[in-house]
């Protein structure tokens, strides 16, 4: 594959999955502009080496999820939490909207290991061992990240619990 | 339940509404160019700094205590890559050398150092020049410590650069050209022509006496005019120190050190090295065309009984040349450097201690702390490894350090966008 033909390759893949990759740098980052940054670093990586990638779609994940972990250790950008001893007062019945601001505003103080753990479990919707593959990490480290994960939900809204359970099987230990 | 998560996440992420920017394969390209060129220039520079710097480098030895060193019986040429003494100093040097190939009037001059062990340095020296047309271009201190080299400045001004083998280091010493080390190499003496020593006008100088390493001066004698003063001119110190004899060309002069002249004589052959008072001071050695020893009485001038030193011995290459240059001695034996080929124990046979290389075209051995019996030699020694020899835990340490630079991230910065091919 020459350069001229990994380039239309390379932009023809950018303008078929951009989008959904988007949404996935989304919801790992919990901000659009960090999103945009990490999309375009996973974008410019697999570049580079267009020629030589055997599965396009595989290897941009996968630089997406690893970026999204090692990135935050080196940004300071994790929304403050308020400190109250109100307890949160809880709408009858929240509708879909609302659970997606509040389920937007809770990921967002997840962990990046937590956050790119609940995407692959519950948003790529793939199994413990196939997640554990893609993050490079044991099966076991992600049981225990999903668990700490949807208790940090719970904890942080109750209307989540309405998502990830009633039931807090396991308290997140701090 | 989580079936529920997966569908708000989606949910989530639709109305994330992002974009992603035309151009992205062109500028990562563009980026990667950039990075590599960046990274190259950081080295380049990192590497200049190493050579440029010479506190980078890595601190000579010690000198070493005096120690009794082996000669080996036998020099070769510097393999492939041997270091630079300046790079990898010695703690003394047992024998130096150039050869043919190294004799290049008008260019550099590498020289061969060879210390103890069979280590082997090479010193570009900036220039090939000498105090008179009858001495070496090379003088080694007799504890191998320190190398003389004439040094020709502009307008006739000669000086000498003192070489210090256990440092790399070199001084300029102003009092004028080497002509020769005392025997223990406390001193040394200089001359300086009071114009140009190589033409046919007659010219005169003087002849410094210095203490080394410091190369201050202590006592003086005059030259006496002559038509092409350079050309044949030799001297030696006596072993005490008091006594200077001067030859230019068929007349010897004996100065005390108060610049007085002790005695003055006729002769046939040529002052016998730097050691060729002998070690009582009672005889001064003058070397002829067969390579006999011509002593004369050193407290009168007197010629003595002929010694064998040299005679009959079958010789080779270039020993073929005549003069017999003893260097020191071993009780009452001297050791003589012949033809600039050999070292010999001048006994009965005189026997061959060291040899150099055919193409060695100067040698000079140090004498002082050298045990009696040669070994043989082992494999040569050429130093640590060109070019920088930074040890590799720096190298590597540097390189981290701009990786690491290179790839930080860091929003809205001006050379992180730069690298990133914005």
């Amino acid at each position: 594959m020459d350069t001229q033909q990994a380039q239309a390759s390379f932009e023809e893949f950018v303008a078929g999955r951009s989008a959904a990759l988007a949404k996935i740098a989304y919801l790992l980052t919990g901000h659009r502009e960090d999103a945009e940054d990490l999309l375009q670093a996973a974008l410019c990586r697999a570049a580079v080496r267009w020629a030589t990638i055997d599965d396009p779609e595989a290897y941009v994940r996968r630089i997406l999820f690893t970026q999204s972990v090692s990135w935050w250790r080196t940004r300071k950008r994790r929304p403050p939490e308020t400190l109250t001893d109100e307890p949160p007062t809880l709408p009858v019945a929240p509708t879909d909207q609302d659970l997606r601001l509040v389920l937007d505003d809770a990921l967002r103080r997840l962990t990046p290991k937590q956050r790119a753990v609940l995407v692959l479990r519950f948003y790529e919707d793939l199994s413990e061992s196939q997640t554990a593959e893609q993050l490079a990490c044991a099966v076991g480290t992600v049981k225990s990240q999903t668990r700490h994960a949807l208790a940090r939900l719970r904890e942080l809204n109750p209307h989540l619990a309405t998502l990830v359970g009633d039931q807090p099987r396991s308290v997140v230990t701090r | 339940m989580t079936t529920e998560l997966g569908r708000i996440m989606h949910d989530v992420a639709d109305n994330a509404g992002m974009r992603v920017p035309s151009g992205l394969y062109a500028r990562a390209r563009r980026a990667r160019r950039r990075r590599l060129a960046a990274l190259a220039a950081v080295t380049t520079l990192l590497i200049a700094g190493a050579i440029a710097f010479p506190g980078w480098r890595p601190s000579p030895p010690a000198p070493a205590e005096p120690g009794i060193d082996q000669l080996p019986t036998v020099l070769v040429s510097p393999p492939a890559g041997t270091a630079a003494l300046r790079d990898a100093p010695l703690s003394r040097a047992l024998a130096l050398y150039a050869t043919a190939d190294q004799f290049l009037p008008g260019e550099n001059s590498p020289l061969t150092v060879v210390g103890s062990d069979d280590r082997y340095r090479e010193y570009d020296r900036p220039e090939w020049t000498f105090a008179s047309g009858w001495t070496n271009t090379i003088l080694l201190s007799p504890d191998g410590r320190y190398v003389l080299m004439a040094q020709w400045g502009s307008g006739d001004r000669l000086r000498s650069r003192l070489l210090d083998v256990a440092t790399g280091d070199v001084r300029t010493l102003d009092a004028g050209a080497p002509l020769t080390w005392s025997p223990d190499g406390a001193l040394a003496a200089l001359v300086h022509y009071n114009g140009d020593g190589t033409s046919d006008d007659p010219v005169g100088g003087q002849i410094t006496v210095v203490s080394m390493p410091a190369g201050r001066k202590l006592w003086q004698v005059p030259l006496t005019p002559l038509p092409g003063v350079f050309r044949e001119l030799r001297a030696a110190l006596s072993p005490d120190g008091l006594m200077l004899a001067v030859q230019q060309r068929d007349q010897v002069t004996a100065y005390h050190r108060d610049g007085t002249v002790a005695w003055r004589a006729r002769v046939a052959g040529q002052l016998a090295g730097r050691a060729a008072w002998t070690p009582d001071g009672r005889r001064l050695l003058l070397s002829d065309a067969r390579g006999r020893l011509l002593p004369l009485d050193a407290a009168s001038g007197a010629a003595m009984a002929v010694l064998p030193g040299a005679e009959g011995v079958q010789r080779v290459g270039r020993e073929m040349t005549p003069l017999v240059d003893v260097v020191g001695w071993r009780g009452e034996t001297a050791l003589a450097v012949i033809g600039n080929q050999r070292l010999y124990e001048l006994s009965e046979p005189p026997r061959v201690l060291l040899t150099a290389p055919d193409t060695v075209y100067e040698l000079d051995v140090a004498t002082l702390h050298v045990g009696a019996q040669p070994r043989v030699p082992g494999v040569a020694d050429p130093g640590p490894p060109p070019p920088f020899r930074l040890p590799g835990w720096a190298v590597a340490l540097v390189a981290v350090a701009v990786i690491a630079l290179l790839s930080r991230r860091r929003p809205r910065h001006v050379v992180r966008d730069w690298l990133r091919g914005v």
